[in-house]
């Protein structure tokens, strides 16, 4: 069988294929026709977001309570850990003494330079002092072996709401759920721990994170910007103690080697998203237009659900509050602006000039429906619709 | 469309796959077997809509392509009646779970999941002695089901060629492995990105060229990584239906046979089985919950045999005689051909019975089939040939790998060359 014979028959197959389709299904109605809308950002989101402390503490606020972004809303206390003495050797005496000379009692506050035992002998004219070296609380532990504890001081952590919104939920001492509206960035991969911080964009969408991008004055924020961050950036980010990065792309090959499992879960210190996916991807315009609107205000990134979240203020909150999202799905039209998920094109927009009512043999020999897009600069291609995303539609 | 006996059985099955549903309408009978569809749409499409209402819009399509009315006021048709010439007998709901409840059908539907539809399917096939072996190159995982010491076994391997390919990288030397089975020259971040980005968009269509040699190469890490170390080891050949979307929508089949080839390298004689329109997990379903309605299932017509494979081996070097093939075709003359140590040859016979006579002048012979006198180490073997005919493969085992080199694409090209003479079933 020659290779034109065969093609000969595939091409009236599928034109019978399509015939049949054309007779019964009306192209505005042909599932096939379906895109997705990008959802890169979704404005005024209803959404619960849960304020966690790092452990057990004080709640401060009541379930109904309306809170304001500055407000705490509970506190903890953490131990940034201890240090062992042995008392009975400093002063030289035996464990079973060491009771009748503490000055200080266990579990009581103490402060650097305190006198927390003191033996005196020859009639008081020679004394052995236990100092402490630093401030906490001082605790006994094996009195048998002359053993004692000085836990630093607990250092208070306060929690604040950081969003305006209603306390719907209070877990254990420890977490206050929020209703409030938010303002999503969503993107097509994550990697860490939910992570806040304030918003700094540092590159524009097109170019990649430069090492001078990044200084001290960013640590504890989320930077933005760029189509891609390499691993050397990454790892200067999380040397700068900068809590998250938001930007167009990562290599996987970046990835891998501060995620070597490649599980998104695995937190390196630092949460990361990537709005376009894996190699370089310029951040759309319409997102980056959204980031400069909230650069220098507080956001949340949570990588496992691959989306920043922008709270929003009082005022804002109120006004644009819309509740339940619309479908997300259209049919797809002639001049609807539309971005291409696969590459050579990933990532690029374009606006479709014609939707081929049959199914089309691409030149993979795979059949599929097309369109035909036009990209900045007038360039044409044929793309099957289940490879795009609608950007703009006019529904 | 043939005529509907009183005896048909319509079954409506939803496959809710990770990365595509699947819409299927099969009609039963006595006398055939019809399937309709595949109706597709990406299973992420049922986050972003009410499903119910995306449910209604594929039977709709489905509806349309089968020319049978399915849907009255919005209400999907169901009896139980066979002579109705509308409507559905059963709905089997495969996965999806999370969609059931705003499913209007889910009351009626029965429902199971992905596996044990494969499992039940494979038990099936197995019991007819249709095939002995069932691999399923999935978004998300790859199932095997096959036979081995009288007893049926399984292995779900979490990588695929969708959801789950990233898993494929998590090696530096994976990527270099993948890159080597590509004709064409590729950065290899470049490759990598591609590979990781499926597991974003799995259900994107490979619609250009090099998309393919991608897909496929995938495919054969996939295999080489995941294949059950008993899976091969009576190494006398297997009958193997091959299903997943990687496998079902690839449009040349001789290129999934090399592909099943090299990746699971098998001995002896093979027979590949394609399931051409992603229909394995769907009957399955079907089996697993009516496996009397569907005794009578054309196999041959949802799983064609598509190619044969024979593979000759031993211990030589490429480029060295291994002596000759005789096929008879059943006329009066034999085709010859001359064996050369690491090539394929592709016999074009198309679902043909022919006696295979190879006469073998070096230390080379085919697992499973004795020599028919150790004097002249020849070997006579009745083959039945699938749709696309015959592969014999000289390679030899271990497969020697093409390079990463110019010259290991030029082998790659060759090995292509010698089956990609037709792009269609």
């Amino acid at each position: 069988m020659t290779m034109k014979s065969n093609n000969f028959i595939r091409k009236n197959k599928a034109l019978e294929r399509t015939q049949d389709n054309r007779k019964s299904l009306p192209s505005e109605k042909n599932v096939n026709l379906l895109v997705a809308e990008k959802t890169g950002y979704i404005p005024s989101v209803t959404k619960v977001i849960i304020r966690k402390l790092p452990q057990k503490g004080k709640i401060w606020v009541k379930e109904g309570e309306t809170v304001e972004p500055s407000a705490i809303v509970g506190i903890s206390h953490s131990s940034p850990g201890f240090r062992v003495f042995n008392i009975s050797e400093i002063l030289e005496i035996p464990p079973e003494k060491i009771f009748r000379c503490l000055v200080k009692s266990s579990g009581s506050k103490v402060f650097k330079g305190d006198v927390i035992a003191e033996d005196k002998k020859t009639f008081g004219l020679i004394s052995r002092q236990f100092i402490s070296p630093i401030d906490g609380i001082f605790e006994m532990v094996d009195p048998n072996r002359g053993q004692a504890m000085i836990q630093f001081m607990p250092i208070p952590i306060k929690l604040v709401a950081g969003v305006y919104g209603q306390v719907v939920k209070i877990v254990d001492e420890q977490e206050v759920h929020i209703k409030t509206t938010v303002d999503l960035i969503t993107g097509a991969l994550g990697s860490g721990i939910e992570r806040e911080g304030v918003l700094r964009i540092v590159a524009d969408s097109h170019e990649a994170i430069m090492m001078t991008n990044l200084d001290r004055s960013l640590a504890g924020s989320v930077i933005a910007g760029g189509s891609l961050m390499n691993k050397d950036i990454i790892q200067k980010a999380i040397a700068l103690e900068v809590r998250g990065i938001v930007s167009g792309g990562i290599n996987v090959r970046d990835y891998r080697s501060l995620v070597s499992s490649l599980n998104p879960i695995e937190d390196v210190g630092i949460s990361l998203m990537a709005t376009e996916g894996y190699g370089l991807g310029e951040i759309p315009f319409s997102i980056m237009e959204v980031l400069q609107k909230y650069n220098n205000r507080f956001v949340i990134i949570n990588p496992r659900d691959k989306e920043l979240i922008i709270p929003l203020m009082n005022e804002q909150s109120r006004k644009k509050e819309r509740g339940k999202l619309a479908s997300q799905l259209h049919y797809i039209k002639n001049d609807v602006t539309v971005r291409f998920l696969k590459s050579p094109y990933l990532g690029r927009e374009g606006k479709v000039v014609e939707i081929k009512k049959d199914p089309i043999i691409f030149p993979s020999g795979i059949e599929a429906y097309g369109v035909v897009v036009e990209m900045a600069g007038g360039t044409r291609t044929i793309v099957p619709v289940r490879n795009l995303e609608i950007v703009h539609h006019n529904d | 469309m043939k005529e509907i006996t009183n005896a048909a059985q319509f079954f409506l099955i939803v496959d809710f796959g990770s990365t595509v549903v699947h819409f299927f309408l099969l009609n039963c009978n006595s006398q055939n077997t019809i399937v309709h569809g595949p109706v597709e749409i990406p299973t992420r499409y049922f986050r972003k809509s009410d499903p119910n209402v995306l449910f209604f819009q594929g039977v709709s399509a489905l509806e349309q392509s089968a020319k049978r009315k399915l849907i009255a006021k919005d209400i999907l048709i169901v009896s139980q009646e066979t002579n109705r010439s509308s409507g559905v007998q059963r709905v089997v709901l495969i996965s999806g779970e999370e969609f059931y409840p705003q499913l209007s059908v889910s009351e009626i539907a029965l429902k199971a999941t992905q596996e044990e539809s494969l499992e039940a399917l494979f038990s099936h096939l197995s019991t007819l002695q249709y095939c002995n072996s069932l691999l399923d190159i999935g978004s998300s995982a790859t199932r095997y089901f096959y036979e081995g010491n009288g007893q049926n076994k399984k292995l779900i391997a979490p990588i695929g060629t969708g959801a789950s390919a990233l898993y494929v990288l998590r090696q530096d030397a994976q990527s270099d492995l993948l890159l080597r089975w590509l004709t064409f020259e590729m950065e290899i971040v470049l490759l990598e990105n591609v590979i990781a980005n499926k597991s974003v968009t799995p259900y994107i269509i490979p619609y250009l060229e090099h998309d393919l040699e991608i897909e496929l190469a995938l495919v054969r890490e996939i295999l080489r990584t995941t294949i059950p170390a008993d899976y091969d080891e009576e190494r006398a050949g297997r009958n193997v239906v091959l299903s997943g979307a990687a496998i079902s929508r690839y449009p040349n089949p001789n290129l999934i046979g090399l592909t099943y080839l090299d990746g699971v390298e098998p001995e002896g004689v093979n027979e590949i089985y394609i399931d051409t329109a992603q229909f394995a997990t769907s009957l399955g379903g079907v089996i697993k919950r009516y496996p009397e309605l569907v005794k009578d299932v054309t196999l041959s017509e949802i799983f064609p045999h598509i190619l044969t494979t024979v593979t000759v081996s031993g211990t030589f070097h490429e480029g060295e005689s291994l002596g000759q093939a005789f096929i008879n075709f059943g006329f009066d003359d034999n085709q010859e051909i001359k064996l050369e140590a690491g090539n394929i040859y592709h016999i074009p016979s198309a679902a043909q019975t022919l006696t295979l006579e190879f006469s073998f002048t070096h230390n080379a012979f085919i697992r499973g089939c004795p020599f028919e006198s150790d004097a002249n180490k020849s070997v006579i073997k009745k083959i039945k040939t699938g749709k696309r005919g015959l592969i014999i493969d000289t390679r030899g085992r271990p497969l020697p790998l093409p390079r990463l080199s110019a010259e290991g694409r030029e082998r790659m090209r060759s090995w292509i060359h010698a089956l990609d003479l037709s792009n269609s079933l």
